[in-house]
């Protein structure tokens, strides 16, 4: 139907609005409902869409290369354009982008008191200390891994691998990944970067209960950040062949006044050779992790 | 110079030695890092322990004889097998105390391998069942605990 | 003696009857290690071969097959316990906690009393093999007793073959290149492992060790993923044999762990991996490429560029997976060469005690490379005299290797 009309002389602009009206009555009408982020009502329409079974499971196969394109690596909370760090080195490679947030109600309900550590923690991002190497400076830029929400709206890929009884998420930053069984939720031996997760099914929407984090990773370059007692409940909803609506609830006694709840789409990486490539990148970030102690280095670092 | 490790030795049996499943994995990071000739022995008290690889790290408080704390960090083993066994973040609470027989680290550093770990009265940490002296060690670890 | 092999066997009671040692493998059963021809895989409800599960990747198998067997790939029950009898396989685990707390006494008693031997004068290798107490590497399960000779398989006389004339140039070019510096100037002076980068590479890796003794296979339609305890997870898209199979990535893209693609035939898993990476650029002391740690390699002497590694995996029985594997870089090797490994059930995770391997952050607590570094820049001269120690193993290897090669290629004369 579409090439058809596009075989008309129709000139470029009229061409673009009758393409765009065929595009939102194709959607409106063939899709199952489209949806919109971050209102209620958006949710119910979702829930008509059916997403395919993994087969021997009731279960939506939700299997996949998965990526978010939002700008919340940045800034969880809304954003405007910005320079970024050394733009006199980087130019606009380094600035930051704007962005409107992916913070259901705009702000992170911060303790009074926790609040100054976001700010210093923002204040010395790319500070980093040989003698506190994991404690001080944002940990994306060491290459450390980006812990729970964080980890799903890095602007890299990452892969959902479902079975019947767990689903395994690897993540192409840093190699991180996680391991999310299904049936009986354990409690984690020790704290780590990426979580002890848990997963539950609530109708087609995956559940994730992950706590037993460190108090090492961020939530984004801004500095939010959280402590060891961080629970993130996630909610993974298949809304299209294309598309899951992500969900994180953020509870952190120490440091939120009350919980807070992330919100967005996931998109379906659909190239015909789509898959996940390696970005380990401890060696891209040696020279910034070490640097300081070697006298004169002899590694080919620096600007580039 | 060092002193003898012997806690308790218990019972006549076959001697059994670490697995060695080639290939062999020599440890030579503790030649870079720890210095052999400055054998250090501490007793103190734990302030938390990294479950992380390929090396867990203990942080004591080490009381010197002038009164004065420093704060110590001590290099043990892979987390992997305690874990299995059932060992947790709080088989080692802190307050616990400890004594460590080792080696400093060659740059001068309050940091030290943990080469001999025991608590005061010389039995070793993570090992057997309840009676070795730690708060909290009474798993067995062959039970399929609760909530794991 | 007796009761440790029936603890061993009661730790293999879900190892099956295949691998066993005190086991009831009746005369006239297939030599153990080999497929119970009336086994087929189970399979996943979309129809694949099922090789899910918690592996116990261990073994106590040599790598390299002792000269006393020949090309003879199996042993017998007897000349396997005679081995043990001999402590030639040493175990370390034991499910009888308190037994477990003496026997760790005694092994740390005895580690410390054979290490305070001098070795060359030298006190930082007196302590070699007991920087720590031993139970940090007390596993609660055993791994099963295979009765083969050697993990290498092909070539016959299960040795790896030798290194071309080129990879030992490179070699050599390498420990040249490393003669001024210390073993740890800067963090390429470390090994790859140290360095939180890899651990032993591919196909290394894939056995496993006290300290991570276990691998995870989790499957969907079209992928196999294993994951591994040394922080990643391999993912293998696999197509049905003759379909589309996804192409390998462009020749510039270099991975530390290559590029993999799988297929069935019929209940095996066969995997190709390429485009691996290695980029290092001096001589590394150890855990540098992709054999482990073996004593005759330390790192990989070639580039990655011509390396291909051919992985087979085939369930055959209810708890063991066969993992076989060939090693193709004529860069580097002057033909092929083969290994065969067993993979059991970790009864351990099936008793429900472990649900998922644990998080390995090491690069997050490196702290043992900011130690390294400050204390070579402490004492520049010790560091320079380690390094030095260091190159004269290596430099023995390089030795016989360069040797190996020229019987090899007088033999090969001689038979013109």
């Amino acid at each position: 139907m579409c090439t058809r009309v596009m075989d008309k002389p129709w000139t470029m602009s009229v061409r673009m609005a009758l393409s765009t009206a065929m595009a939102t009555f194709v959607a409106v009408t063939a899709s199952p409902g489209y949806v919109v982020v971050g209102e209620a009502q958006g949710q119910d329409q979702a829930q008509t869409y059916q997403a395919p079974r993994l087969p021997g499971t009731e279960r939506p196969d939700l299997s996949g290369i998965w990526q978010a394109f939002v700008t919340a690596n940045w800034d969880l909370e809304p954003h405007g354009a910005d320079a970024g760090p050394f733009p006199r080195l980087l130019g606009v490679w380094g600035a930051q982008p704007p962005g409107e947030g992916v913070v259901v109600g705009n702000e992170i309900p911060y303790l009074p008191e926790a609040l100054a550590r976001r700010d210093e923690n923002r204040r010395t991002r790319l500070t980093v200390d040989t003698n506190n190497v994991n404690t001080v400076g944002d940990p994306e830029a060491k290459c450390y891994m980006p812990g729970v929400p964080r980890a799903t709206y890095m602007p890299f890929p990452f892969q959902i691998i479902q079975s019947t009884e767990k689903i395994v998420i690897a993540y192409q930053f840093s190699s991180a990944n996680r391991t999310i069984p299904l049936t009986r939720p354990t409690e984690a031996p020790v704290d780590s970067w990426m979580g002890w997760s848990n997963g539950h099914w609530d109708g087609d929407t995956l559940v994730v209960d992950v706590s037993g984090f460190h108090d090492l990773s961020w939530f984004d370059r801004a500095g939010n950040y959280h402590s060891e007692a961080l629970r993130v409940v996630e909610r993974y909803t298949p809304v299209s062949p294309y598309h899951l609506i992500y969900e994180a609830t953020i509870e952190d006694p120490n440091v939120f006044s009350r919980p807070w709840t992330i919100r967005l789409p996931l998109y379906r990486r659909i190239e015909a050779n789509a898959r996940l490539l390696e970005f380990k990148c401890v060696d891209l970030a040696e020279e910034y992790v070490y640097g300081s102690l070697v006298e004169t280095s002899n590694s080919q670092g620096g600007g580039r | 110079m060092r002193a003898t490790t012997t806690g308790v030795i218990v019972g006549v049996g076959v001697l059994l030695s670490t697995l060695t499943a080639a290939p062999v994995e020599a440890h030579h990071a503790f030649a870079a890092e720890f210095d052999a000739s400055s054998p250090v022995e501490l007793t103190g008290t734990v302030v938390r322990m990294e479950w992380v690889n390929p090396h867990t790290w203990i942080h004591i408080d080490v009381t010197q004889s002038d009164g004065n704390e420093e704060r110590w960090m001590i290099e043990g083993g892979p987390p992997t097998s305690l874990l299995r066994r059932g060992f947790t973040r709080a088989s080692l609470l802190a307050g616990t105390e400890v004594f460590v027989e080792g080696f400093r680290a060659k740059d001068g550093s309050q940091r030290a391998n943990g080469r001999d770990v025991t608590f005061a009265d010389g039995s070793k940490l993570f090992l057997g069942s309840s009676g070795t002296g730690a708060p909290l060690d009474g798993r067995d670890a062959r039970e399929p605990s609760a909530g794991r | 003696m007796i009761p440790r092999m029936l603890a061993a066997t009661r730790t293999l009671a879900v190892g099956g009857a295949v691998l066993g040692l005190a086991s009831s493998v009746a005369a006239g059963q297939a030599p153990a290690g080999q497929t119970d021809s009336e086994y087929s895989s189970p399979r996943t409800p979309w129809g694949d071969p099922n090789l899910e599960g918690m592996w116990d990747t261990r073994t106590y198998t040599p790598f390299e097959r002792p000269t006393e067997f020949g090309t003879r790939e199996f042993m017998t029950e007897e000349e396997a316990a005679e081995r043990e009898r001999l402590g030639l396989r040493r175990l370390v685990s034991d499910d009888d906690d308190d037994a477990l707390a003496a026997d760790l006494v005694e092994q740390d008693v005895g580690r410390y009393a054979r290490s305070d031997a001098p070795d060359n004068g030298r006190p930082g290798y007196r302590i070699a093999g007991a920087e720590y107490n031993a139970f940090w590497s007390a596993d609660p399960t055993s791994p099963a007793v295979s009765l083969r000779t050697s993990q290498i398989v092909d070539p016959p006389d299960g040795q790896m073959p030798p290194l071309t004339r080129d990879a030992l140039v490179q070699w050599e070019a390498r420990e040249e290149a490393r003669r001024e510096r210390s073993q740890a100037d800067d963090w390429e002076d470390r090994g790859l492992s140290e360095r939180c980068i890899t651990r032993n590479g591919l196909p290394g890796e894939m056995l496993g060790s006290s300290q991570q003794p276990l691998k995870e296979i989790v499957q969907t339609p079209g992928y196999v993923s294993i994951v591994m305890p040394y922080g990643y997870v391999r993912i293998i898209p696999v197509t049905a044999t003759g379909e589309d199979q996804l192409p390998p990535p462009g020749s510039a893209i270099r991975q530390w762990n290559g590029d993999s693609r799988g297929r069935w035939e019929d209940d095996t898993l066969v995997v190709e991996t390429t485009n691996f990476k290695n980029t290092v650029k001096t001589v590394v002391p150890a855990h540098g490429g992709p054999f482990g740690g073996s004593a005759h390699v330390h790192y990989y002497p070639g580039t990655g560029e011509t390396f291909r590694l051919t992985e087979r995996f085939t369930r055959i029985n209810q708890d063991t997976l066969e993992y076989r594997y060939t090693v193709e870089d004529p860069a580097v090797f002057v033909s092929p060469w083969s290994a065969v490994n067993y993979f059991t059930l970790d009864s351990w995770a099936v008793e429900g005690n472990q649900d998922r391997l644990f998080e390995y952050a090491c690069h997050e607590h490196n702290y043992g490379m900011v130690n390294a570094i400050r204390a070579a820049n402490t004492d520049r001269e010790w560091a320079l005299d380690e390094a030095a120690r260091e190159a004269g193993i290596r430099e023995r290897e390089l030795r016989a290797k360069q040797e190996q090669l020229r019987q090899w290629e007088a033999s090969r004369q001689d038979r013109r």
